[in-house]
C-alpha cells in the first residue's frame, strides 16, 4: 500500500543497469553525507535506543496508572506529555510503544521479504507454470487494497500483535515478489549466469551466489520503506478497532482511544501521532537515502 | 497507438467517470419535499444514534439503530410513554384485559390512516401480525407473538391464519393468549408490532425496507445510506400533524466528528458519549442543553457460572466487592453512569430503593476468595470489545483493583460478532458487555430465566424461574412488582454478573430545540412528534 | 489494440475468481455469523429455532463450496446476491456508494496528480535549491502522516477553529464538503507522485538526447515540455496506476473520519457485520477498478513509449 513504487519504475526503466555493492568506503561517506539518509539513520538509531532502554527512560509505569485520579492531566509537571483516560503517562506509553512499532515494522517486513523473495525467485528462475501461478497470485493481491486484506485477516484471527504480523506480512509480499521476479529474470539471462549453469552449477548455487546478491539492494530499500508502511498500517488497523492487544501501548491504539477526546485533550492523540510521524519519516528518509546511495544514477 | 486514438480514449474514460458521478448521483436532497417555504421550515437535524439504520422494515431486523427511525414511521396499538416507559394508547385508544389475563380487547381509533391515505382497520393489524410471524419473512423478532393461540400452527404451516387474532369489527381487535403474560403489551409497543399497509408491502416486496409506508407521525422521504435518512411530517396524523416539518437523521460514526458538527451548528441534537459529558455538564452555557436519564441498559461483567472459578458464588461476590465502581464511573466515564445496585435499572418503576448492593470492600473480597479456596487468587481471561464505556478502557481500569485481591485479568479484545458467538457457545470465562432495552421489568430480568440463561450466564435456579414465571403470569401490578423485587434480590445475592452501571443516556441539543424527552427505554427512541423548534 | 484489450480483460478473470474465493474462505472461517448479528440486541440472545430459520432463509446452510459455486453462477449473470445487513440486492447497495467514492477518489487522485507533478517538476528543475528542499520535505511529511490523524487535524483547524468548512458528510457532491476529505486522502498520494516525478525527470534530463538537444540550442521550455516530460512520465504513470489500492485503503479511513458514505466504509462495516455478499460485491467492484486502471496504465505506456507495442 504505502510501499514506494519508485522501485517498480527503477526496475522498469533499465533493469540491466549495474547495482553497486554495499560497503565500499567512499560510498559510506557519501551515503552519510546525504542529509536525508543522515537524518533518517539518526532517527532510526535513536528509536532503537529508546526501545532498548525504555525502562530507564520512561518516568512512569506505562501499563498501569499510579492513581486513576491522574486521568486527563494536561502536559506538564510530572507528566511531560499528559495522561490518558486511565491516568497513564503518555510519554511512558509512547516510549514503550516504540518497541511495538519497531517490532511490527521488522517482523512484518521479515515475513514479506521472506515470502516475496522466495516466490519471486522461484517464479523468475523456473518461469513456466510456477511463474503463472505466482504472477496471478501477485495480481490478485494487488487487486485487494492492503488495509482491507489485513482487516479481513485480523477479523478471522482476532486482533492482537501476532495476528497483525501475519495479516500485514501476508499483505506486503507481492511488491517484493514482483521486484525480485523481474531482477531474477534479467540476471538469469546474463552471460556469466548462463555460463555457470552450463558449467553444471546447481540451481541452488546459482540462486544464492548470483541472483540473490543482485536483489539485495533493491529489497533492502523496499523493506526499509515497507517498515514505514507497516507502522502506518498498524495504526490504521488500530484506528478501526483491530489493533494490538492490551496491555501493549501501541501508538495506533493510543490515537484510536484518544480520538473521542481530540478537541479537549488533544495531547492524547497528538503525541502518539507525532511519534508515528517521526518514525515513519525516519524509515522513509533512510530508505530514500539508501536508494540514492545504492543507485548512483540519481 | 496513435495520438488521436489516445485522446479519444482519454475523453472516453473521463466521460464514463462523469456519467458515473452524475447519473447515479444520490437523490437530490434539496427538493425532496418542497411543500414548505424555506426559512419558515421546522427542520430538525439529529444523529442516527447507532449508525445507518440499514433497513426500515420494522420486522426485518431488531437493531436499535433502525428502531430510532421506525418508531416515528410506524405506530402500533400502544406505545411506551417517553418518560416513564408505561404503556400509553396509540392507534388503540383503549383496551380491556380479561380477568384471567388471556384475552386482550383493543378498541381502535377510527381516524387513523396510513401514509398512503387508507384508513386503518383491525384487519390491518391481523395481517401485520401474521406478516411478523410468517416464517417466509424470517423475522428475528417473530417471537413477539409467542403465546398467542394458533401462532405455532401458523408458523409450522398447519394454519393459514393465527387463530387467536380475532377481528370483531373494523375497530375492535381481540387477541387470545394461551397463558397470561404481563410483558405482552410492552412488546406490542415496539415498532415491529406496528401496523403496515398490506397492499404496499405486497407491491414492494423487499424494497419495503427501503421505501417504507407506515402510519406514524412522519413519513419516509429519502435515504442516502451511511449519510442521512429524511422524514417529513405526515399531514393527516391522527394525533395531529407534528410540529416539525422535516427530520434528518445523519449517520456519523466518529464521536469527535459529531461534536464538531454540533459546534458548527449543523446538528440540533445527538446522543452524547462519555468523552464529552462532563465538559458540557459543567459548562454553565450548556448545562441546560443536556437531557439525561438512567437508561434501561445495564453494563456488566458476566461470569460463566457453571465453570471454575465462577461456579462459586463467593468468588462472584468477591469480584463485586473488589472494585470501586463509583471512582471508575467518575473518572473514566466522566460521571456518565449510574452505579448499579442490581440488574434492574433505577429508573424502572419496579426498582427497589431499599435493595442493598455491593460496596467497595477489598478486605471482604479477599476473605470471600480465601473461603472459596483462592487465597493466592487466580487468572482469568475476559472477552471485551473496544467500546469506550463498556469495553477495553473499563477492563484496564478494573484490572488494578482486581489485582489487589488476587484476580488477574487477561483481556481479550474482539469484535461483537466473535463475542456473541463465544458467549452463546459458552466458550468464555468472563466478558464485559451492555444489555437491556426491554421496557417491562419482567422482560428485563428474563435474561436470568432458565430458557435464556442457558445461552448467556449459565446462571439460573428453579426458585428464580418460579418467581419470574409468577411475575409474568399475574395481572396484579403490585404483585408483579413485589415478585420482581424478590427475583432481583436473589440475582443480587447470587451475583451472576458484576453490577457495573446503568447507562446514563445523554441527549445534547441546541438551544432552540424543545420537547425532547428523557426516554428511559433507550434514549435513541425519541418520539419526535412532540418536538418543536423555537422560532 | 481491441484484441489486446479483450485479451487483457479475459486475463483478469483469475483475479476476480481469486479475490472472491479468498474473501469467501476468510469469511467462512471467521467466527461470528451474520445471523447472530441480527438477533435482538436487548437480550443478546436468539432462540435456536429462530436461528435455524434465518440460516435457512438466507441460504447459509449449504457447504461453503456449494455456496461459492452458486455465487459464481449468479455473478456471471450480474447478480451479486442479497445483502444480509440491508436485505436488499448487493448490486444496488454498491451502486449507491459508487458516486461518493468515485467523487472522493477521483478528486483526490486529480488533486494529487496535479500537485505532485507540479512540485516534482519544479524540484527537478531547481535541483538543490530551496524549492527542491521544500517540495521534498513536504513530500516526506505527506508520505509519513497517518491519513486519519491528518484528517482530524484538518477538521480541527478548518471546521472547529475557523468554521470555514462543514466538518463531515458528503452534501450530495457540494464542493465544500469535498475539500477536506480529498486533501486528506490525496496528500500522501501527491507526495509519492512528486518524488517519482522528480527523480524520473532528473534521470531523463541527464540523458544524452536531452543534453544533445540542449547543446544544439533548443530552448529550455521546449526541451522540458516536449522531450523530457513525456519520457519522464513513464514511471510516473506506473506509480499512479499502482497506487489505486493505496487510495482505496486510505479511503476507508478518510470515509470513517469524515462520515463519507462510500464503498470503503461499507466494506469495513460489512466485514464487521459478517455480511459476506456485500463484502464480495465491494471486492468485485474494487477489483474491476483495479483491472481497468492497470489496463489504462498499460495503454498509456504505449502512448508514451513508442518502443512498447501490443503483443
Amino acid at each position: 500500500m504505502k510501499t514506494p513504487s519508485q522501485l517498480q519504475s527503477r526496475d522498469m526503466v533499465d533493469p540491466r543497469a549495474p547495482i553497486p555493492e554495499l560497503k565500499r568506503r567512499g560510498n559510506v561517506a557519501r551515503f552519510l553525507s546525504s542529509w536525508s539518509a543522515g537524518i533518517g539513520a539518526a532517527i532510526v538509531i535513536a528509536l532503537v535506543l529508546v526501545a532498548i532502554f525504555a525502562p530507564l527512560l520512561a518516568p512512569h509505569n506505562p501499563y498501569e496508572a499510579d492513581a486513576l485520579t491522574d486521568a486527563f492531566r494536561a502536559p506538564g509537571g510530572s507528566f511531560p506529555l499528559g495522561t490518558d483516560v486511565l491516568g497513564r503517562c503518555i510519554l511512558s506509553r509512547i516510549i514503550y510503544g516504540t518497541r511495538i512499532s519497531l517490532t511490527v515494522g521488522l517482523v512484518v517486513q521479515g515475513i514479506s521479504v521472506l515470502l516475496g523473495v522466495t516466490l519471486g525467485v522461484v517464479a523468475g528462475y523456473w518461469e513456466g507454470f510456477v511463474d503463472d501461478v505466482v504472477s496471478n497470485l501477485t495480481n490478485i493481491m494487488f487487486g485487494f487494497p492492503h488495509l482491507l486484506f489485513a482487516l479481513a485477516v485480523v477479523t478471522v484471527l482476532g486482533p492482537g500483535l501476532y495476528n497483525i504480523f501475519i495479516a500485514l506480512g501476508l499483505a506486503g509480499w507481492p511488491m517484493i515478489a514482483r521486484l525480485v521476479r523481474g531482477q531474477t529474470l534479467s540476471v538469469k539471462r546474463k552471460e556469466y549466469v548462463e555460463a555457470a549453469r552450463a558449467a553444471g552449477c546447481t540451481d541452488f548455487f546459482v540462486i544464492v551466489r548470483h541472483i540473490l546478491p543482485q536483489c539485495l539492494s533493491p529489497v533492502l530499500v523496499m523493506a526499509t520503506m515497507g517498515m514505514a508502511a507497516a507502522i502506518l498500517a498498524e495504526a490504521g488497523l488500530s484506528f478501526l478497532g483491530l489493533g494490538a492487544q492490551p496491555p501493549a501501548p501501541s501508538w495506533g491504539s493510543m490515537i484510536a482511544r484518544g480520538r473521542d477526546y481530540i478537541w479537549d485533550s488533544p495531547w492524547m492523540t497528538t503525541f502518539p501521532g507525532v511519534a508515528i510521524f517521526v518514525t515513519v519519516l525516519g524509515f522513509n528518509l533512510l530508505g530514500d537515502g539508501l536508494r540514492d546511495f545504492l543507485d548512483p544514477r540519481l | 497507438m496513435n495520438r488521436r486514438l489516445f485522446a479519444l480514449l482519454t475523453v472516453f474514460a473521463i466521460s464514463i467517470l462523469m456519467i458515473l458521478v452524475v447519473a447515479c448521483g444520490g437523490p437530490d436532497l434539496d427538493d425532496a419535499d418542497g411543500d414548505t417555504a424555506p426559512g419558515e421550515e421546522q427542520l430538525l437535524v439529529r444523529d442516527a444514534p447507532y449508525g445507518d439504520p440499514e433497513n426500515l422494515d420494522p420486522i426485518v431486523r431488531g437493531r436499535m439503530g433502525a428502531m430510532a427511525v421506525t418508531m416515528n414511521l410506524f405506530d402500533g396499538l400502544v406505545v411506551h410513554d417517553s418518560e416513564t416507559a408505561a404503556i400509553r394508547p396509540a392507534i388503540a385508544h383503549d383496551w380491556d384485559i380479561s380477568s384471567d389475563g388471556k384475552v386482550y380487547t383493543f378498541h381502535l381509533r377510527d381516524d387513523a390512516t396510513f401514509h398512503n391515505g387508507r384508513a386503518i382497520t383491525a384487519e390491518d393489524f391481523v395481517s401485520s401480525f401474521e406478516r411478523l410471524s410468517d416464517p417466509a419473512n424470517a423475522s428475528p423478532l417473530a417471537h413477539y407473538l409467542d403465546g398467542v393461540i394458533g401462532k405455532t400452527e401458523f408458523e409450522e404451516g398447519h394454519a393459514d391464519s393465527i387463530q387467536g387474532l380475532v377481528v370483531i369489527d373494523d375497530h375492535t381487535l381481540e387477541i387470545h393468549r394461551e397463558e397470561p403474560d404481563s410483558t405482552f403489551l410492552s412488546l406490542l409497543a415496539f415498532p415491529a408490532a406496528g401496523v403496515v399497509p398490506r397492499e404496499v408491502v405486497e407491491e414492494k416486496g423487499s424494497d419495503f425496507g427501503h421505501d417504507p409506508v407506515g402510519s406514524g407521525p412522519f413519513r419516509f422521504s429519502s435515504w442516502v445510506k451511511d449519510d442521512r435518512v429524511e422524514l417529513v411530517a405526515f399531514d393527516d396524523y391522527y394525533r395531529g400533524r407534528a410540529e416539525l416539518d422535516r427530520v434528518v437523521f445523519r449517520v456519523i460514526s466518529e464521536a469527535a466528528t459529531k461534536e464538531a458538527e454540533f459546534l458548527a451548528g449543523n446538528l440540533d441534537a445527538f446522543i452524547a458519549p462519555a468523552s464529552i459529558y462532563r465538559k458540557y455538564r459543567d459548562d454553565p452555557e450548556y448545562q441546560d442543553n443536556l437531557i439525561e436519564v438512567a437508561e434501561f441498559f445495564t453494563r456488566h461483567v458476566g461470569f460463566h457460572c457453571e465453570q471454575e472459578p465462577f461456579d462459586d458464588v463467593r468468588v462472584r461476590q468477591a469480584f463485586n466487592y473488589a472494585i470501586d465502581k463509583e471512582t471508575i464511573i467518575d473518572v473514566v466515564l466522566g460521571g456518565k453512569g449510574v452505579p448499579a445496585v442490581g440488574y434492574l435499572p433505577s429508573s424502572s418503576f419496579a426498582f427497589d430503593p431499599d435493595l442493598e448492593g455491593y460496596s467497595y470492600d477489598p478486605d471482604r473480597a479477599k476473605e470471600l476468595l480465601a473461603e472459596a479456596g483462592y487465597e493466592d487468587g487466580f487468572e482469568t481471561p475476559m472477552m471485551t470489545s473496544e467500546h469506550p464505556e463498556w469495553g477495553l478502557p473499563i477492563v484496564e481500569a478494573i484490572m488494578p483493583y482486581l489485582n489487589e485481591v488476587g484476580i488477574r485479568l487477561q483481556p481479550e479484545t474482539m469484535d461483537t460478532g466473535v463475542l456473541y458467538d463465544r458467549l452463546r457457545a459458552g466458550d468464555y470465562s468472563t466478558y464485559i458487555y451492555s444489555t437491556g432495552g426491554s421496557a417491562h421489568p419482567v422482560a428485563y430480568l428474563w435474561r436470568f430465566h432458565s430458557t435464556l440463561a442457558s445461552t448467556t450466564n449459565r446462571y439460573w435456579s428453579e426458585e428464580l424461574d418460579e418467581l419470574l414465571d409468577r411475575a409474568r403470569a399475574t395481572s396484579d401490578e403490585d404483585e408483579m412488582v413485589e415478585l420482581v423485587r424478590e427475583a432481583e434480590a436473589m440475582i443480587v445475592r447470587d451475583a451472576p454478573i458484576w453490577f457495573f452501571h446503568y447507562n446514563k443516556a445523554i441527549t445534547m441539543h441546541a438551544d432552540h430545540v424543545l420537547g425532547l424527552k428523557a426516554m428511559p427505554v433507550d434514549m435513541a427512541l425519541q418520539d419526535l412528534w412532540s418536538v418543536s423548534l423555537e422560532p | 489494440m481491441w484484441r489486446y484489450i479483450v485479451k487483457r480483460v479475459l486475463q483478469s478473470v483469475p483475479v476476480f475468481v481469486g479475490i472472491t474465493l479468498i474473501a469467501f474462505i476468510l469469511m467462512d472461517i471467521v467466527p461470528g455469523s451474520a445471523v447472530t448479528m441480527m438477533m435482538d440486541p436487548r437480550t443478546a440472545q436468539m432462540s435456536p429455532e429462530v436461528e435455524a430459520r434465518l440460516i435457512a432463509h438466507y441460504g447459509l446452510d449449504d457447504p461453503m463450496p456449494i455456496r461459492y459455486g452458486k455465487f459464481l453462477l449468479n455473478a456471471v449473470r450480474g447478480d451479486l446476491g442479497f445483502s444480509l445487513r440491508f436485505n436488499q440486492p448487493v448490486t444496488r447497495i454498491v451502486m449507491e456508494r459508487l458516486p461518493p467514492t468515485a467523487l472522493l477518489a477521483t478528486s483526490a487522485g486529480i488533486f494529487a496528480t496535479l500537485l505532485g507533478l507540479a512540485f516534482g517538476i519544479m524540484a527537478s528543475l531547481h535541483r538543490g535549491k530551496l524549492i527542491d528542499a521544500i517540495s521534498m520535505i513536504g513530500a516526506m511529511v505527506g508520505a509519513s502522516m497517518p491519513v486519519f490523524w491528518f484528517g482530524l487535524l484538518l477538521m480541527l483547524f478548518f471546521s472547529v477553529r475557523l468554521g470555514w468548512l462543514p466538518p463531515s458528510g458528503w452534501g450530495s457532491g457540494d464542493v465544500r464538503y469535498l475539500l477536506m476529505p480529498a486533501t486528506a486522502l490525496g496528500y500522501g498520494f501527491a507526495a509519492v507522485i512528486a518524488r517519482v516525478t522528480r527523480s524520473s525527470m532528473l534521470e531523463v534530463l541527464g540523458m544524452d538526447y536531452i543534453v544533445t538537444a540542449r547543446s544544439k540550442g533548443l530552448g529550455g521550455r521546449v526541451v522540458i515540455y516536449k522531450h523530457a516530460l513525456k519520457n519522464a512520465m513513464i514511471p510516473v504513470v506506473t506509480v499512479i496506476g499502482g497506487q489505486v489500492g493505496r487510495l482505496l485503503s486510505g479511503a476507508v479511513l478518510t470515509e470513517t473520519v469524515f462520515a463519507w458514505p462510500g464503498l470503503g466504509r461499507l466494506l469495513v462495516d460489512s466485514v464487521l457485520m459478517r455480511d459476506l455478499p456485500t463484502v464480495q460485491g465491494c471486492l468485485v467492484f474494487i477489483a474491476a477498478v483495479f483491472v481497468a486502471v492497470n489496463l489504462v496504465t498499460d495503454l498509456m505506456y504505449a502512448y508514451l513509449d513508442p518502443r512498447v507495442r501490443f503483443q
